[in-house]
């Protein structure tokens, strides 16, 4: 191989050189005959023309001058491609089916790779985007942040940690809210970012017109001006350049328009159509509150540990500042244990995407090693068919060199059909990936097919055609054909090397495919784990969702559930409506839930040490019909409990077994958020339901009435549930809408989706990486097929001769089958050995995606191996099969 | 049948091109291609058929394994020309081939005995 290289390299720098030194010498030659010619007594041009003859031409000359220094250089190299590319033309059922398998392997990878690219290795749209880090705090002395993970920031909290921090150059607060905005047209509800002082300082992206929001927004009562995103400014106000400046109306308040932020800005993760300043009124803060995404702003040099610290550090000074009223113990929540636990913004933007990522683009790449395995022992077998052809080619003086090359041509065009292949398939594959999974997979909509895309999947092709290439090629180079070796080739049964061979590409295939498998497995049960878990609720895909949005000012306080209970008849006059009602939250709300205290007047509501606090849900009467939730004792409320003003509440089940044991105990009890509160009378339990999906278990809950006793509407934003078999349906929605017009021209629908749209976003991660997987695994199995049904048949076709014998010497047919199949089988199980051992870390590595199943589920393997094996059997029977329906007779009389 | 003239001319034994070349350059000191051709005719008497272009394969291979350097000179007619002449490795090989072809020869003579070639 060296020698082989050093030849060519040489001949690349001299070529030039030595072809003209040859025409020189040849002149010189012809003109010293032609003068000898001459002085013999020819005439000059006689001579000429008689040295030319004599010479052979000096075209032919210079040929064989070239020949004699060996193939020459980069013309040789592409002679043998085109002979190589024609040579594959010929053989169409194998370069269709190398190039397909190519094709898809590169592809898939070359896609993955993409998504990869632009959601994990892509930094940040922002100016120096590893500063910023997003201010989680966690909080495992609180039940409800023990649950979720992480406790936000309170309004308080912000206050004391941005005047006093020494960590950040800019930091604040924000949380995702709507609003309705009306002008011309219908009112629309429009997403809104509540920001504070320093968010888009610490963001750092300049506006494209206009300002930012500045501190002066942020006083309260001031004019209170807004910014707009890109996608809104160019829809409502065309990209009109003098929208600075000019009002918007939103929720009935005319704000001035500050500036309009550039195109693809979103706020950390969060899409939005309006900025609003927060405009904290200090006056009015208490400690709690905590419903706030913190984001910072590191300075140059400080790290996230020193900022944890600085953090830790502010909380004492934070109780000590503030208070949650008179008479309440400002150093309640040491209790809590609140610690920092800040993290760099993209793991807060990414999300659970990286694990499910990782091993999606791992086993992708399995994948294409499998593609790669499978395309070398094509051509391993293309080659050993192709040996007397070689073997005639080398005995009539071609080298090793050029056999090595006319194998290493035919990769070359292989790998350029693969890569194109590759390059199509990873555009169709990145297609519908952002049409499977919407934008709600974090950064998805930044995937596409970019340059480095592109030289990534060149690179891939080029690596798998030297591969692929390079091993047939190779095992010319060392063991060079010769006739000799011909007639006992013919023959004879498969040398050692070559049966470890195709034992090893048996095993490699059956491991491989057994770990893709075992994962691909795990994650289904998961999802089926899933997918049968009881919601606790009717089935998602008949509850329709909406929001209306009666901001105050809109409609006068005393009536607003009036105005609420009117949509809401309005709604169930709509065709197909089999029932409606509206609430404060509903199950899998992307915003979260909201939580509170609640003490009881008897019973052991908490256990010792814990701390009093429960979600909570304002709702109207005939919620729990209209959700399909059970009622487990006592009743529902009803609108005459709400008209008398009752102080009435419904809790869960799970809260009244934590408190009074069982649900028909808890009736009667008495419950209240507040300890200056009145008491509420419990009069039924609900069944449980779980709230962030099958993922998160149910949590006890608390059911208040619309407007508990207070004069505070509660439910600013109604989320109307109404079960309708019409659910989901464009006309069903467009329906609701003039339904809710009819009661109140100026009230907008928004958010419109069924509990099946909400439930199939939280489960986004883990059904992409499911299907992702599911298919890898797909491809594996097939890909181990093909593989292996390749080899078989190879070697059945080899060992004609020895079957012929065997038949001949009386052995069965099926002995004869059963010995291939069994020899299949026993390299499989050796594969299948080295697979599960390579699926132990690949599936541990899965453990963040799974439910309700071990990483090293006995059953699942168990399954896997047994379709394996099945297929393995398979796929070395059917060639058995036909090898040994030959005529023992035939076959010996044919040598 | 067919015979002529050509015929009657031999082939050059494979193998023998190079001994000859080697041999030519020993006795007559730096030759160019066409001087060596020349002289090789000559040598067999014409008897030799050496089609003059597959001279230059020889020269190629000898010169690519070290037994002859070439050098551009003038020839005595003033002609440019390249000059081949016999390195040291060449002048071992020519050593080393001689004795085997005399060997060979040898043997050819003792086997073919007396008479062989005397008949017709």
């Amino acid at each position: 191989m060296r020698r082989f290289w050093m030849r060519w390299r040489g001949m690349l720098w001299r070529r030039g050189l030595s072809e003209r030194e040859a025409a020189r010498e040849i002149e010189a030659h012809l003109k010293l005959m032609a003068a000898d010619l001459e002085r013999q007594g020819m005439s000059p041009a006689q001579a000429k023309r008689r040295a030319a003859i004599q010479l052979g031409g000096a075209e032919q000359a210079r040929a064989q001058h070239r020949g004699a220094r060996g193939f020459s250089g980069l013309e040789a190299w592409a002679r043998e491609a085109r002979q190589g590319a024609r040579s594959l033309l010929r053989a169409k059922t194998f370069t269709l089916a190398a190039v397909a398998t190519l094709g898809i392997g590169i592809g898939a990878t070359t896609a993955i790779y993409s998504v990869v690219q632009a959601v994990l290795l892509d930094p940040l749209n922002f100016p120096q985007p590893q500063q910023l880090v997003s201010l989680r705090l966690k909080a495992p002395g609180n039940a409800m942040s023990a649950v979720s993970g992480s406790l936000p920031f309170s309004e308080s909290l912000y206050v004391t940690t941005s005047e006093h921090n020494r960590s950040f150059s800019a930091m604040g607060i924000w949380v995702p809210d709507s609003s309705v905005a009306t002008g011309a047209g219908e009112p629309e509800q429009v997403r809104t970012v509540l920001v504070s002082d320093g968010v888009l300082e610490a963001l750092g992206v300049p506006p494209r017109l206009g300002r930012w929001l500045n501190a002066g927004d942020q006083t309260p009562h001031a004019p209170d001006a807004v910014m707009l995103s890109y996608d809104f400014w160019r829809q409502h106000y065309g990209g009109a350049a003098d929208v600075v400046g000019q009002k918007l109306l939103l929720d009935n308040v005319a704000r001035p328009i500050a500036g309009v932020m550039p195109a693809g800005f979103k706020l950390a993760s969060a899409e939005f159509d309006v900025l609003v300043p927060l405009a904290l009124d200090r006056s009015k803060l208490i400690l709690a509150g905590f419903g706030y995404y913190g984001i910072g702003r590191l300075r140059p040099g400080v790290s996230v540990a020193a900022a944890d610290q600085d953090m830790g550090q502010l909380l004492e000074r934070w109780m000590d500042s503030w208070t949650n009223g008179p008479g309440s113990d400002p150093h309640f929540y040491t209790r809590w244990r609140i610690t920092p636990a800040f993290e760099p913004l993209k793991a807060q933007v990414v999300g659970g995407m990286a694990a499910a990522l990782w091993a999606v683009l791992g086993t992708i790449g399995l994948v294409l090693l499998m593609a790669c395995v499978n395309v070398m022992n094509l051509f391993l077998a293309r080659a050993e068919s192709r040996r007397r052809e070689l073997a005639v080619r080398a005995a009539l003086g071609a080298g090793t060199g050029r056999i090595v090359r006319a194998v290493l041509a035919e990769s070359f065009w292989l790998a350029v059909a693969g890569g194109a292949a590759g390059l199509g398939v990873a555009y169709g594959a990145l297609k519908l990936l952002g049409a499977l999974v919407p934008a709600s997979m974090a950064r998805l909509g930044e995937v596409g097919l970019d340059g480095r895309s592109v030289l990534v999947c060149a690179g891939l092709a080029a690596g798998c055609a030297l591969a692929c290439g390079l091993a047939p090629g190779l095992q010319f180079a060392r063991r060079p054909v010769g006739l000799a070796a011909l007639s006992c080739e013919r023959t004879g049964t498969a040398g050692k090397a070559q049966r470890r061979r195709r034992d090893l590409l048996i095993g490699a295939q059956v491991a491989l495919a057994l770990v893709l498998l075992f994962s691909a497995g795990l994650l289904l049960r998961s999802f089926a784990a899933l997918q049968s878990v009881q919601l606790g609720y009717a089935s998602p895909g008949t509850l329709q969702t909406f929001a209306v949005l009666i901001r105050p000012g809109l409609v006068p306080h005393p009536q607003l559930v009036a105005a609420e209970h009117a949509i809401a008849d309005r709604i169930a006059a709509v065709p197909g409506v089999a029932a409606v009602s509206f609430a404060s939250d509903v199950p899998m709300l992307q915003e979260g839930h909201d939580w509170d205290e609640i003490y009881s007047e008897h019973g052991t509501l908490l256990p010792a040490g814990a701390l009093p606090m429960r979600l909570y849900n304002h709702i109207a009467p005939g919620y729990f019909a209209a959700m399909g939730i059970p009622l487990e004792a006592g009743r529902d409320l009803s609108w005459t409990d709400l008209q008398q003003n009752r102080p009435v509440v419904v809790v869960s089940a799970a809260l009244a077994r934590e408190a009074w044991g069982s649900p028909q105990a808890a009736v009667g009890k008495r419950v209240r958020e507040f300890p200056h509160q009145p008491w509420f009378e419990i009069v039924g339990v609900a069944g449980d339901v779980r709230m962030d999906g099958p993922q998160k278990p149910a949590t006890p809950m608390v059911y208040w009435p619309p407007e508990p006793a207070n004069d505070t509407p509660l439910i600013g934003q109604a989320l109307y549930v109404v079960r309708s078999k019409r659910a989901g349906s464009r006309a069903f929605v467009a329906e609701l809408g003039r339904a809710v017009h009819g009661v109140n021209g100026n009230l907008a629908v928004a958010k419109a989706r069924t509990m099946g749209d909400l439930g199939a976003r939280e489960l986004a991660v883990t059904s992409f990486a499911m299907v992702m997987l599911a298919l890898a695994g797909g491809m594996a199995l097939l890909l181990g097929v093909v593989g292996i049904y390749g080899v078989i048949a190879y070697d059945v076709a080899r060992r004609r001769r020895e079957i012929g014998i065997r038949l001949a010497l009386g052995s069965g047919r099926g002995a004869v089958q059963g010995l291939f199949v069994r020899q299949a089988l026993r390299v499989a199980l050796a594969g299948g050995c080295v697979g599960g051992v390579a699926a132990v870390p690949v599936t541990l590595s899965l453990r963040s995606l799974l439910y309700g199943v071990q990483p090293l589920d006995g059953p699942t393997l168990a399954g896997v191996v047994l379709v394996l094996a099945a297929a393995v059997a398979a796929a070395a029977y059917f060639p058995a099969l036909r090898g040994s329906a030959v005529s023992p007779a035939e076959t010996l009389a044919a040598e | 049948m067919i015979t002529g003239m050509a015929s009657e001319r031999m082939a050059v034994l494979q193998g023998t091109l190079d001994l000859m070349v080697l041999r030519t350059l020993e006795a007559m000191g730096p030759l160019h291609a066409y001087a060596i051709a020349s002289r090789l005719q000559q040598a067999s008497s014409d008897a030799l058929k050496l089609n003059q272009g597959t001279l230059y394969p020889a020269l190629v291979r000898l010169e690519q394994q070290g037994h002859i350097a070439g050098a551009w000179g003038r020839s005595e007619s003033n002609h440019e020309a390249r000059f081949y002449s016999l390195t040291r490795a060449g002048a071992r090989r020519l050593e080393e081939e001689t004795r085997r072809w005399r060997q060979l020869a040898g043997m050819m003579e003792r086997l073919l005995g007396p008479v062989a070639g005397e008949e017709a």
